[in-house]
């Protein structure tokens, strides 16, 4: 392990800001591959490295900091014309990221990262050629000058009481670490005083023309004792790495500089003395950062908050309707408003800034649909719109697996291999685009690739081998419910498993994730033309639309988003089929399978009422989608409509099937969040055969 | 302070036993809140409660040790304990007090404690007349739950 030095907050702020760059960075090489070099694309790589070289540098990580060191190289070449790029070279760039975000990684875990560090530098320089003198030896800096603007300064600030210093730093010559040295030693100076003039400059560091001797004029405000200011400055200087001697001691206008003679002015001196160093690394966003967890624990409180609101709302309705005229209840009213008004504003605003454009997430993919083209042999090209669609953070987690499993899916089994495009007379570059955006208070996202189509008639073949249909009903089934068995666990139409879409985890898993997250999951297909997978996601999983209704003594929340119609269904419309009962919808003319809600969750307590018995019943529905038959949830009670704030049930409950988590209502009460895919599909279980019912409901519907 | 190894415990009742628990995995002591009870979940969960915002489960002590349930009385208590990072509500019978007990007063289970219950009990503690029954509340419930939880979501699936 790495020894660091460092305190933990400023590890933490290292470690987010490297894991931007290390992103940043990924996407950007996989772009030069692309589209080529352009000045701006090599300029930008290149400062996104020199600032994780210097970052990781001054933290003593020098493992990843001889990585970033060895890349800063070969981007240094590129930018100047002296090599070129090809699919190697990208192919090393990307195993050294890799190896830098395994080494990144490595810090946190405490864990050896296992990175060869030396074969990966090694690599780097084998592709950077003419590699004879060493690259960590530049040029030497341009010697101290003290120009007309810097003397003027110099001479104003002593005349306002403060005092010119000389600082003269020897750095160890060997060391591969000078020009980070050197900028630490500015930096220091910089906090210590005002700097004048510093050889090498600011831009000399950046450039990396960095000699053995580090030399600056500053301005300190002085204390009682002169010499106390120059020991503490040596002092302090001295505590850089690498750093031999140091020499600090007043500046005499006119006197030559107490180091190797100056001899010509360069024109970064000027500049940089006109411009005091301000050795910050440049931040990636105008923004602050915030530690998730403290986002999280305020999300809460401001859930609570919204609780507490509702709760205060009614008692405050309660009170004047009870103290009708009461100045009291009056005054408590009119607070009870403004305070609903600002919760709701807090609220809002909250929510907003959990979002974050969904641009985080897809940058990863062009590396995994480069790496995979690579790999497949296929030529892919990912195409990505609506980056700037904004989605509730904790949703962003969540579809990350799914979207790679889709991705890996689209480029391994739905785009053909080389020859096959050839024969079919397509183009042999593919195009995947994936999109985002609004729709609806949703956010879709969709991912169409030009492959060869989902074929319906082999995917039916395959649900009739598994047992998963009969083929007396794939008979009857539309293209598009065909289609849609591709996400019925258990099958999967690649006749050969491959490396890269593995086995095990399929489609099935795919719709899983995205109906846990309260999304759906739609699949368009033309045969020959291509594939296009559509997930519909909440804005955000914190709070929905629900409907509450009751069953005995529990309150549940059903999310709107499955509700199809509620009603009170007369005599007629409940009918039995093998003795269980149904519910005849005439204005749809369907007939739908139809069951007590605390029946299905197995609640304890029941009240014993059956569904026939029920007064009300909830038509809910899993998708849109034609295989997802609707189902009467039969309730004592409509209670209402109202938002409700998600409230994690934790884990010591284990994942209950049928309830996805709970909620706090106004009054107190905790009710039930029903998981209505996962009670769909625990409802169809105890109504097996489902296949035969199914046949007979439909008969009757028709 | 002093150089015998001295622990506070919260002794509470259940049945005619007394136990204790370790003050500090008890954040809380609460009266019995209005449960809602959770579907698929073992027996001696009884649900879930509000406790100021967050849902937390309420697990029943006296079903968790096949002791036969009672009615609730003024006195039934629910201790709100850590385990794992997360809040948990055990209910007991009642709570009597905090007790101070040194480390020398405290004998092992011995053979008389089968497996499971020398699993959670970690000793005995001999107070003047009676005898204090020392629990590792969080092994007494985190053990066993997950796999009773899953064997309960079989059957309920079967």
């Amino acid at each position: 392990m790495t020894n660091i030095d460092i305190s933990p907050d400023d590890l933490k702020v290292f470690l987010q800001e490297a894991e931007t760059l290390i992103e940043s960075l990924d996407e950007q090489i996989v772009r030069l591959e692309q589209d080529g070099v352009s000045d701006d694309l090599i300029g930008e790589i290149f400062r996104v490295a020199h600032t994780l070289k210097g970052s990781s540098g001054m933290l003593g990580l020098e493992d990843m900091a001889r990585l970033t060191h060895a890349m800063e190289d070969l981007f240094d070449r590129v930018r100047k014309g002296t090599m070129g790029i090809n699919q190697d070279v990208v192919d090393v760039l990307l195993q050294c990221l890799d190896g830098i975000r395994a080494l990144k990684d490595a810090i946190t875990s405490d864990a050896p990262s296992g990175v060869d560090v030396d074969s990966l530098v090694e690599a780097i320089r084998r592709y950077a050629e003419g590699d004879s003198a060493a690259p960590s030896a530049p040029a030497g800096p341009a010697p101290l000058t003290v120009d007309e603007a810097a003397s003027h300064r110099i001479e104003e600030g002593v005349t306002a009481g403060r005092l010119a210093l000389s600082v003269v730093a020897n750095l160890d010559p060997e060391s591969d670490w000078r020009a980070v040295r050197c900028f630490q030693l500015l930096n220091e100076l910089d906090h210590l005083g005002e700097v004048i003039v510093s050889a090498p400059t600011q831009a000399d560091i950046e450039s990396e023309s960095v000699g053995a001797v580090f030399q600056a004029i500053i301005l300190v405000t002085p204390a009682e004792d002169a010499s106390v200011d120059t020991a503490a400055i040596e002092h302090a200087l001295g505590l850089v790495d690498d750093v031999a001697t140091v020499r600090v001691e007043p500046y005499v206008a006119g006197e030559a500089p107490p180091a190797p003679a100056p001899v010509a002015a360069a024109p970064e001196a000027t500049a940089a003395a006109n411009h005091p160093a301000t050795p910050k690394v440049e931040s990636l966003q105008p923004s602050v950062r915030v530690d998730i967890e403290q986002l999280d624990a305020l999300m809460n409180m401001v859930g609570e908050l919204v609780i507490d609101r509702t709760r205060i709302s009614q008692l405050s309705r309660t009170l004047n309707e009870r103290f009708e005229g009461d100045d009291g209840a009056h005054a408590l009213a009119e607070t009870a408003n403004h305070l609903e008004k600002i919760v709701d504003s807090l609220h809002a605003r909250m929510m907003q800034v959990r979002m974050l454009p969904v641009g985080l997430l897809f940058s990863k993919f062009p590396r995994l649909v480069r790496d995979l083209s690579r790999s497949l042999d296929k030529s892919i090209r990912l195409e990505m719109s609506g980056e700037d669609t904004e989605i509730d953070r904790s949703v962003i987690e969540q579809i990350k697996d799914p979207l790679v499993h889709l991705i890996r899916n689209a480029c391994d089994h739905g785009i053909e291999t080389k020859e096959l495009r050839a024969t079919s007379g397509k183009p042999e570059l593919s195009i995947l685009h994936l999109s985002a955006k609004h729709e609806q208070g949703q956010i879709v996202i969709s991912l169409q690739d030009d492959g060869r189509g989902v074929d319906a008639g082999r995917v039916k073949a395959k649900a009739i081998e598994r047992g998963i249909i009969t083929a007396d009903k794939a008979e009857r089934m539309s293209l598009k419910e065909a289609v849609e068995l591709i996400f019925e666990p258990g099958l999967s139409t690649a006749s050969a498993t491959t490396e890269v879409s593995g086995r095990g985890v399929g489609m099935d898993i795919v719709r899983r994730d995205i109906e846990s997250l309260g999304g759906r999951i739609e699949v368009d297909t033309v045969p020959g033309e291509g594939t296009v997978f559509r997930l519909r996601l909440p804005l955000t999983l914190a709070t929905f639309r629900g409907l509450l209704v009751s069953c005995g003594q529990t309150t549940y929340a059903i999310p709107l988003t499955y509700v199809q119609e509620t009603l009170r269904p007369e005599a007629s419309q409940v009918r039995t089929i093998s003795q269980r009962p149904v519910l005849h919808l005439r204005t749809r003319d369907t007939v739908m399978p139809m069951v007590r809600l605390d029946d299905v969750l197995q609640a304890r307590g029941r009240a014993g009422r059956t569904a026939e018995e029920s007064p009300y019943v909830v038509v809910v529905r899993a998708s849109e989608s034609e295989s997802d038959r609707p189902v009467a949830l039969a309730v004592d009670q409509l209670v209402g409509q109202q938002d409700v704030v998600v409230k994690s049930l934790g884990q010591y409950l284990g994942r209950s099937r049928g309830v996805s988590g709970a909620s706090v209502l106004g009054d107190g009460q905790v009710v039930l969040i029903v998981d209505v895919p996962s009670l769909i599909k625990a409802s169809r279980q105890s109504d097996q055969p489902a296949a035969a019912d199914e046949t007979v409901l439909e008969r009757i519907a028709s | 302070m002093t150089e015998i190894e001295e622990r506070q415990v919260v002794v509470f009742e259940l049945g005619d036993e007394k136990y204790g628990t370790d003050i500090n995995t008890v954040r809380e002591i609460i009266r019995m809140p209005t449960v809602t009870q959770m579907p698929g979940t073992p027996e001696h969960v009884r649900g879930v409660i509000n406790l100021r915002g967050r849902v937390i489960p309420v697990v029943d002590l006296r079903t968790r040790f096949r002791l036969p349930a009672t009615e609730l009385t003024a006195d039934t208590r629910v201790l709100v304990v850590d385990i794992a990072g997360e809040s948990i509500g055990v209910v007991v019978d009642a709570v009597t007090e905090v007790r101070r007990i040194s480390s020398g007063s405290v004998e092992s289970p011995g053979a008389t404690a089968t497996t499971e219950e020398s699993f959670y009990i970690e000793g005995i503690a001999k107070q003047d007349e009676h005898l204090l029954i020392l629990l590792d509340l969080e092994r007494a419930l985190a053990n066993q739950v997950p796999a009773q939880t899953t064997a309960t979501a079989d059957s309920a699936a079967a």
